[in-house]
């Protein structure tokens, strides 16, 4: 494991590295992801606005979205569909602390769906698993 | 002396004799002696005529043989008596021999006598005897010899005269106190039997016959039987044994034409008696007449004297036997009546008996609205010994679904021994229906026959020609099956497995609609069933019939009322749980996110710090802790939103396994022994694997936390009901519950722990119910609980509310959330 290093956000990124985006309008819970997933060697960036999620997805387009549903403004599940028809490869994990989106129709657009918890193993063996 | 003087001396003194006191038959007798004493005569005689017969008979004579010649007698115009008793003139005859008229009676000696005067015996103009007298030598008599007899004649005309209506008033006395004698006998009995034998005897003795028969006219068939016999007759047997058409022989034509009839030489007049009439050599029969109808005749044979001689019947005891029959008629139709008066009360009595043990029952069948408990009293009543008093009985109910009657309940000993024992206790105390019915109990307890479970298997399928229980219904009637072998309506069937030998059947009607049928015998005490048990019973059925019904509707009404109210808990129930889902829901977003931060956070600063480090530990604890408050979050959301099970065929056994290895270290760390009791064969139970395993780890987490520190679980599964449901049982030794507590442990957030949201049986109650299954909790205070988990081996009924089962959405490999 790569331990946690300074601020790397503005460096040029080495092609090879991952990259996930982490949509979240909770900015502690976008910055513990952010956190565990630098620390497995992510390129991590983070959006506590969902509004601007696709014009920042326009300038860095991520491999994985890490997409919370309940949000203000914006639901995270239409958002799925405005990623999925404008970045069709990009895979996105939903991240709900409700368990009962599984069972909308909208859902199965994502790869998976998992639900929020301060243990984030699962959560991290999901991302490890679409992202190998 | 002077001739006329001579003449009137002879008159004065004959008058003297016969105006005396003596004796009629003395006084003639007296008459004839003197006659022959006073006048130049040899012989004389006097002839009365025979009352109701027209003819003369010797009664008194001097000169002539009399000895044996009683009852002869010489009719109108025979012989010279017979001639001037017809021509109301006398004659005298100077040579009897050489008159035509000549005739007379062999042995009386008159043979001896030459010439004689025979002068009519006159009473206002109406001959009532003729005066003889007779010389041996032939001689011309006079003119004054002719009259001084006739004066003779007619002087002792009016004491015969006199002495006649003596004897008739006599008689008449006699006959009258006869008859008084006789109606205080009979007004003295309303006994039938003994009346009319007393009819018989009283009329033979009255009229000296040697026997009597009397005859009643059997309304039903209009013809007369024999029903008393009096005196000597033949052949007695065949006599009562033959019937009499009306019209028929002499009897029948009495009866018909209600008119007496004498025959006293039946042999002249065989065409008309009939053979058992002709046993007779003489016959006196009257009608027996009741206002103006002829109910029977009484008939005497065979009149005879005191020495046996025959005698003939006359007008006389006609009269006087006709007298008799009608006094004897109005008794014995006063007894017959009486009698049917009787027999009435008696049918009377017995159906106001039959309709108290009715009311009684009904009153019986009145303490319930609950079927069974009807069906056992109704049975009850129909075997019970002072009411219907059957042996046995199986009652039948009609399935409409089936079309089929079903066996519902048998009441009756299994066997002779069995039989004697109940009925001599019942018989020994006495009671009546309703202590018994209250002392046997209606509950259950007790034991169920064999004749019982046979009758619970009865199916007879409703349809012509299927037998006497289908015509039962169908006919809506009872029928009385005196012989189960010559039977071929019998259903074989039931033969085979009650062994009946004789039974009856009566329809369980209620408004006009067969609800069942009752099938009653007495295999034990081989009474016959009679058409009037039979009617009983049927009374019985109609009253029973409507009670079944009553009970029926009543119990859908309940039932009704039940599903009603299980409908408006389940309702109420799922309102709390909607309620509740959205606060969870709305609470777990403000929770859970804050949550994922500290915990998150500090699981990061826990993998930075030391070991050794004292900070280490307060990393652990929020780290426990939020552990705890995101699990008391998933159980809050899990209970909120319990999903339908999602129904397929699955081993319960296997599911229970699952749940078992679960726990399977947590057991071993706390020494609790796990005995599984999960049986062979155990078919599947349609339901959702998921949740039933979710059931059992809720069960077994509950068990493990009760014996944490060591104890033994028990879990134990089986089939129910030949195959309907799976029983789980789930027993612990953690020394059980507070009995104030058992009553809310499957409410949500009970709990008796320290930790726990206690919704943990909360949700598992409300999974098993969702299967359509039960789940029931034995507590023993001090030693542990026993859960009783019943679950459907095949669903009948759609589980859950709106009974949908919605197909997923989520794709399969989503389902991934833990529980």
């Amino acid at each position: 494991m790569i331990p946690a290093g300074g601020q790397k956000k503005k460096s040029v990124m080495s092609v090879k590295r991952r990259s996930v985006l982490i949509v979240d309008d909770e900015e502690s819970i976008c910055l513990l992801y952010q956190a565990e997933l630098e620390d497995r060697g992510y390129d991590a960036r983070v959006q506590s606005e969902p509004t601007r999620v696709l014009e920042e997805m326009a300038s860095h387009a991520p491999d994985l979205v890490v997409l919370d549903i309940k949000m203000p403004d914006v639901s995270g599940l239409d958002l799925l569909a405005q990623i999925k028809e404008h970045f069709p490869r990009v895979r996105v994990v939903l991240n709900s602390a409700y368990g009962s989106f599984k069972e909308s129709p909208a859902v199965q657009q994502a790869e998976a769906y998992v639900v929020k918890s301060s243990d984030l193993s699962e959560l991290l063996d999901t991302i490890e698993t679409l992202l190998p | 002396m002077e001739k006329s003087k001579i003449e009137f001396v002879i008159l004065r003194d004959i008058l003297k004799i016969s105006n005396s006191t003596l004796d009629l038959h003395e006084r003639l007798n007296q008459v004839v002696q003197e006659i022959v004493a006073k006048m130049t005569v040899d012989a004389c005689a006097i002839y009365l005529m025979r009352k109701g017969r027209e003819c003369l008979s010797l009664k008194a004579a001097s000169g002539l043989n009399t000895a044996g010649i009683a009852g002869i007698c010489l009719d109108l115009g025979e012989g010279i008596t017979g001639w001037v008793a017809q021509q109301k003139t006398p004659a005298a005859v100077q040579d009897i021999f050489s008159d035509a008229r000549m005739k007379y009676i062999p042995g009386t000696g008159e043979e001896q006598y030459r010439s004689m005067i025979s002068a009519p015996i006159l009473y206002l103009g109406k001959c009532l005897g003729v005066l003889n007298v007779w010389t041996r030598a032939e001689r011309e008599f006079t003119e004054d010899e002719v009259h001084l007899l006739c004066s003779i004649a007619d002087g002792i005309s009016g004491s015969v005269r006199n002495a006649q209506l003596y004897l008739d008033a006599t008689k008449r006395y006699r006959e009258l106190s006869s008859l008084y004698d006789f109606s205080n006998m009979l007004n003295a009995t309303f006994e039938f039997e003994e009346l009319i034998g007393m009819i018989t005897r009283r009329s033979t003795e009255l009229i000296g016959a040697s026997g009597a028969i009397l005859r009643l006219l059997d309304e039903k068939d209009e013809l007369l039987k024999v029903k008393s016999m009096y005196g000597l007759c033949m052949d007695p047997e065949t006599i009562s044994r033959t019937h009499i058409r009306l019209g028929e022989g002499v009897a029948g034509r009495v009866a018909s034409e209600a008119k007496a009839a004498m025959r006293n030489a039946l042999d002249k007049q065989a065409g008309e008696a009939l053979p058992s009439e002709k046993v007779c050599s003489s016959l006196l029969c009257v009608p027996l007449i009741v206002k103006e109808r002829v109910i029977g005749t009484l008939t005497l044979h065979d009149k005879t004297d005191a020495n046996g001689s025959m005698l003939s019947f006359d007008r006389g005891d006609m009269d006087l036997l006709q007298a008799l029959a009608n006094q004897g008629a109005l008794v014995v139709e006063n007894a017959r009546n009486f009698e049917r008066a009787e027999r009435l009360f008696r049918e009377n009595e017995r159906r106001a008996n039959d309709f108290e043990i009715l009311y009684e029952i009904s009153t019986a069948m009145n303490t319930t609205m609950n079927l069974d408990q009807l069906l056992k009293i109704i049975l009850k009543a129909v075997t019970f010994g002072g009411g219907l008093n059957f042996n046995r009985a199986i009652l039948l109910l009609v399935n409409e679904k089936t079309n089929t009657l079903q066996g519902m309940l048998g009441v009756g000993p299994d066997s002779g021994e069995d039989a004697y024992h109940i009925w001599s206790e019942i018989g020994s105390k006495n009671m009546s229906f309703q202590d018994w019915i209250s002392s046997v109990g209606l509950q259950g307890e007790e034991r169920t026959s064999r004749f019982d479970q046979l009758a619970k298997g009865i199916r007879v399928p409703i349809g012509y020609g299927k037998g006497v229980l289908a015509h039962t219904v169908l006919e809506r009637k009872g029928f009385n099956v005196k012989n189960v072998q010559e039977d071929s309506r019998v259903n074989p069937e039931i033969l085979k497995v009650l062994g009946f030998e004789s039974f009856a059947t009566v329809p369980l009607i209620s408004q006009d609609r067969v609800v069942g049928a009752i099938i009653v015998d007495n295999l034990y005490n081989k009474r016959e069933i009679t058409d009037e048990d039979l009617r009983r019973l049927e009374l019985f059925a109609s009253q029973a019939g409507l009670a079944i019904e009553n009970a029926k509707v009543y119990s859908d009404l309940e039932m009704a009322n039940r599903s009603l109210k299980e409908l408006q808990d389940r309702l109420i129930q799922s309102e709390k749980m909607a309620a509740l889902g959205e606060m969870a829901a709305s609470i777990a977003h403000e929770i859970r996110n804050p949550l994922v931060s500290i915990g998150g956070f500090a699981r990061r600063l826990d993998g930075k710090v030391d070991a050794a480090n004292p900070e280490k530990r307060y990393s652990r604890i929020i780290v426990k802790e939020v552990n705890r408050l995101e699990k008391v979050l998933q159980e809050v959301l899990a209970f909120s939103r319990t999903a339908e099970p999602q129904f397929c065929e699955c081993d319960i056994v296997k599911v229970v396994q699952d749940a078992l290895e679960v726990f399977e270290e947590s057991f071993a760390e706390c020494a609790v022994e796990v005995v599984q009791e999960l049986g062979q064969g155990i078919p599947p139970v349609y339901g959702d694997g998921h949740q039933l395993k979710q059931v059992f780890i809720n069960l077994f987490s509950n068990a493990l936390q009760a014996m944490n520190e060591g104890g033994c679980l028990t879990v134990r599964c089986n089939a129910v009901g030949s195959g309907d449901a799976v029983l789980i049982a789930v027993q612990d030794t953690g020394g059980g519950i507070s009995e104030d507590a058992i009553t809310n442990i499957f409410n949500p957030f009970f709990t008796t722990k320290h930790t726990g949201t206690g919704l943990g049986l909360a949700i598992t109650h409300r999974m098993i119910e969702m299967h359509g299954g039960h789940i029931q909790v034995k507590n023993e205070p001090g030693v542990g609980v026993s859960f009783l988990i019943s679950i459907p081996a095949r669903l009948d009924r759609p589980p859950g509310l709106d009974g949908k089962e919605r197909s997923d959405m989520a794709p399969e490999s989503m389902k991934s959330r833990s529980t």
